[in-house]
């Protein structure tokens, strides 16, 4: 059993236990590094505190297992890294579409393809808001430290609970496999899923669009598909319509409650004409450059977003009109560069690692210098 | 349970309406109205039973007529979904309804491994021989030969023989009948609801739309093909009755040990 | 800051002694510890490193990219490191496996740690002549939270060799 207190392990258990302390009683995963610690974890955790484990024969059926054990009322979790990620798209479309509560870790390796199974990347950023066709949106959280695997693990659930949709916790090789102090709290603060009793509790919803979830067996008769349908379930492909009602509230439960979603870590930049902007490892190194910068007096801020989807546009913006030129640390060519150029245009300068290494904080700083 | 068990007494239960969007004769009506009867004969409380499908035409027998918890899922991942809500609930008896394109073209490696784990779930898998929904393409169960929209000069391929591989996987109970054996389908409904283990039946069916475009017979014509052709004393596909049919031990009930064993 | 690289092939226990240098370093002495390693997909081959980052502070380099320390297993590992040997102020290096040094360093601390180990019970657990070996020659930590980070990290079948292998290293 996991009590309080201080552990030194990899993040990869971190988020097995902050899964478990978030109150997740079904796992079902397949074998893949850089996670498969994770799903080793749940594998002996889980039994001891009642819930299943197991494991698929592949992905697919992996993140399919999850949904439905998810609709018999149990919060459920997958992990996996790249290759395993691709495979699940499908059915994070289909969970998106019947507002199924379900938490996916992907722990990021590098690609494309198979690439460097046990090196980190951050190439996914994209696939993990864009992966499933169709117009829909999620949540992605990034986590930079093992505390944070614990801790935004937890959270992961609780927003998963609240919004009803897929949530990704996006790690990458060097977090899930970095060891560090884990400290965990007697209790942390779980937020459960607004429970339907009746049919017609299941059609409606108030001002945050999210309707109370029914749960199989309990008598009613609900009717949960992945094909267009109206508020009651039932499949209606044809009028125009419910559709484009459906469509716009999945999009909108998330876009309306963004404030409540958004979260990042900001340091010194109310006076900033320079903001470093990073996430995930690549923050690590990125914030020793940061120190060393404003130690020598340079006006420089640092941002990292918790959640990068969505985006915490509303605060980027604001510092946008005084920031003159935006440093992007990540390991991605692409990564998250089109949300921040985005915001930032022409003033962003990209750091890019990619050769399956986090960056030194000496390689982030020489970069910066030669920027300013 | 009182009265005379009509018509009225069934749709009003069991269907949220009326009439299906299956084409007239298409072997789908016939299969919904064997499920339904298995389970009124069986009188298991509705809010007991969840039904799971896939995609192509008999993912709609469940889904949404059946007045009972329903699952409509993507093409070929109804038994992985199905596993999860059964893990979730083992109370729940977890039917599963799906055709031979989504159970063993795309979702083939699903079934295979839910008959080796032996999960307790019920799956019935209507084989029409043709994807149906998109066009009457070819399928795995598609006879060597025969003519369809993607083997317009025949069929290089050959068919699999889908309940011999279930019970080879290690199903409970596998059985096989056509839509011309409703009572039979039905007992075995009932049968294969009460196992504790994993069961499968294949029920050959009749495409009217594509399989009698192509074979030139109507839905009648089929039945009595049907009829005429498949006898539990004949060979390869043509077999049908019951495979297997043994008791042995079940995952749900292994995990529940297993909880057990690990917390003492 | 204290950096440490530990190298050598998969399968040497590269990534246990980096377990237990940080254990020892974060549960026994408080200190803010990170852990990456580097490795190979495949098990049993290929070079593997496991660098730990010790600070008072937090930490923001998360790879020993200038290690202070580096304990060296196996040739090609020493090879691949050279220019970080030559930066480095202690050098620890098992001369059982790691031959051919350029006589010019003075950063080489050597020990027959395989053979060591192999007296004791296996060359399996050279690992811990080299730790031992480590801490008397830095003394980064005492003999004694090593072999408290031993007890913690070590499955106890092997505790009573490897504490043996341990001190030998010490020792030496």
């Amino acid at each position: 059993m996991i009590g309080p207190g201080k552990y030194f392990v990899e993040g990869d258990v971190a988020a097995a236990y902050g899964a478990i302390m978030a109150g997740c009683r079904f796992f079902a995963g397949y074998p893949i590094t850089p996670a498969s610690e994770i799903t080793q974890a749940m594998a002996e955790l889980l039994p001891k505190y009642g819930g299943k484990f197991l494991q698929m024969e592949d992905e697919i059926a992996s993140i399919s297992a999850i949904i439905g054990a998810s609709w018999a009322g149990i919060k459920s979790m997958t992990a996996t890294s790249g290759p395993g990620f691709s495979l699940m798209q499908e059915n994070i479309g289909y969970a998106a579409m019947t507002e199924t509560p379900i938490v996916i870790i992907d722990v990021q390796r590098a690609g494309p393809a198979i690439g460097q199974a046990t090196r980190p990347a951050q190439g996914d950023v994209m696939q993990s808001r864009f992966g499933s066709h169709g117009d829909y949106e999620n949540i992605v959280l990034s986590p930079n430290s093992v505390q944070e695997m614990f801790d935004l693990a937890v959270k992961s659930f609780n927003l998963a609970e609240r919004f009803r949709v897929p949530v990704i916790l996006l790690s990458d090789a060097e977090v899930g496999h970095m060891m560090e102090r884990l400290n965990v709290p007697e209790k942390v603060e779980i937020l459960e899923r607004k429970r339907a009793v009746t049919f017609e509790e299941t059609t409606k919803w108030g001002e945050d669009l999210i309707p109370p979830m029914g749960r199989f067996g309990d008598g009613l008769e609900l009717i949960v598909t992945g094909s267009t349908h109206k508020p009651d379930g039932t499949r209606d492909t044809g009028e125009p319509d419910v559709q484009d009602q459906l469509v716009r509230r999945l999009i909108n439960k998330i876009e309306k409650n963004r404030n409540l979603i958004e979260d990042w870590e900001e340091i010194d930049s109310e006076d900033a004409d320079y903001l470093i902007v990073s996430y995930g490892a690549s923050s690590r190194p990125s914030k020793g450059a940061f120190m060393k910068l404003r130690e020598r007096g340079l006006k420089i801020g640092y941002f990292r977003p918790r959640v990068l989807w969505p985006a915490p546009e509303k605060r980027l913006y604001e510092l946008s009109e005084r920031v003159k030129k935006v440093f992007l640390t990540e390991m991605s060519l692409r990564g998250y560069r089109m949300e921040i150029e985005k915001i930032f245009p022409k003033s962003v300068i990209h750091i890019p690692k990619v050769n399956g290494k986090v960056h030194s904080v000496k390689e982030v700083l020489s970069s910066i210098e030669v920027s300013i | 349970m009182s009265g005379i068990i009509t018509t009225e007494y069934i749709r009003e239960k069991y269907l949220r309406r009326l009439p299906t969007a299956f084409c007239p004769g298409c072997g789908d009506g016939q299969i919904l109205g064997a499920l339904i009867r298995a389970i009124e004969q069986l009188n298991i409380p509705k809010n007991e039973i969840v039904t799971v499908s896939g995609i192509g035409c008999s993912a709609w027998i469940p889904s949404p007529y059946l007045r009972i918890d329903s699952l409509h899922t993507t093409h070929g991942r109804p038994i992985a979904f199905a596993t999860g809500v059964k893990a979730a609930n083992p109370k729940l008896k977890v039917i599963v309804v799906t055709g031979d394109g989504d159970a063993v073209g795309i979702g083939g490696n699903h079934l295979l491994h839910a008959a080796r784990t032996n999960i307790g779930l019920t799956v019935i898998m209507v084989n029409n021989a043709v994807y149906a929904m998109t066009g009457g393409q070819v399928a795995p169960t598609t006879p060597h030969e025969a003519k369809t929209s993607t083997t317009p000069y025949g069929n290089p391929a050959f068919n699999l023989n889908v309940s011999e591989v279930v019970a080879a996987a290690g199903a409970s109970y596998v059985a096989r009948w056509t839509t011309w054996h409703i009572n039979r389908l039905i007992e075995s409904i009932k049968k294969a609801m009460n196992k504790k283990g994993f069961s499968f039946i294949e029920v050959i069916s009749q495409c009217p739309t594509y399989g009698g475009r192509l074979l030139n017979m109507d839905h009648i014509e089929m039945l009595h093909y049907f009829r005429d052709n498949f006898r539990e004393n004949a060979d390869g596909m043509f077999r049908i009755g019951e495979f297997v049919d043994v008791e042995k031990p079940e995952l749900t009930d292994e995990l529940e040990k297993l909880i057990m064993k690990v917390k003492s | 800051m204290i950096q440490i690289k530990i190298g050598g092939w998969a399968g040497q226990g590269v990534v246990l002694s980096g377990i237990i240098l940080s254990t020892a370093f974060s549960n026994v002495l408080e200190k803010n510890v990170v852990m990456t390693r580097s490795y190979t997909a495949a098990v049993r081959s290929g070079i593997t490193s496991a660098d730990v980052i010790v600070d008072d502070n937090e930490i923001y380099d998360l790879n020993a990219h200038e290690p202070d320390v580096l304990i060296i297993m196996y040739q090609k590992t020493f090879d691949k490191y050279i220019g970080m040997v030559k930066a480095a102020k202690y050098v620890i290096v098992d001369s059982t496996l790691v031959k051919d040094i350029p006589s010019d360093l003075k950063n080489i601390y050597s020990v027959k740690a395989s053979e060591i180990a192999e007296n004791i019970s296996s060359p399996k657990i050279s690992n811990m002549v080299l730790l031992g070996k480590y801490v008397a020659i830095t003394k980064h930590l005492t003999i004694d939270a090593l072999e408290e980070a031993v007890k913690l990290s070590v499955s106890k079948k092997f505790i009573d060799d490897d504490l043996k292998a341990l001190r030998s290293g010490f020792y030496s």
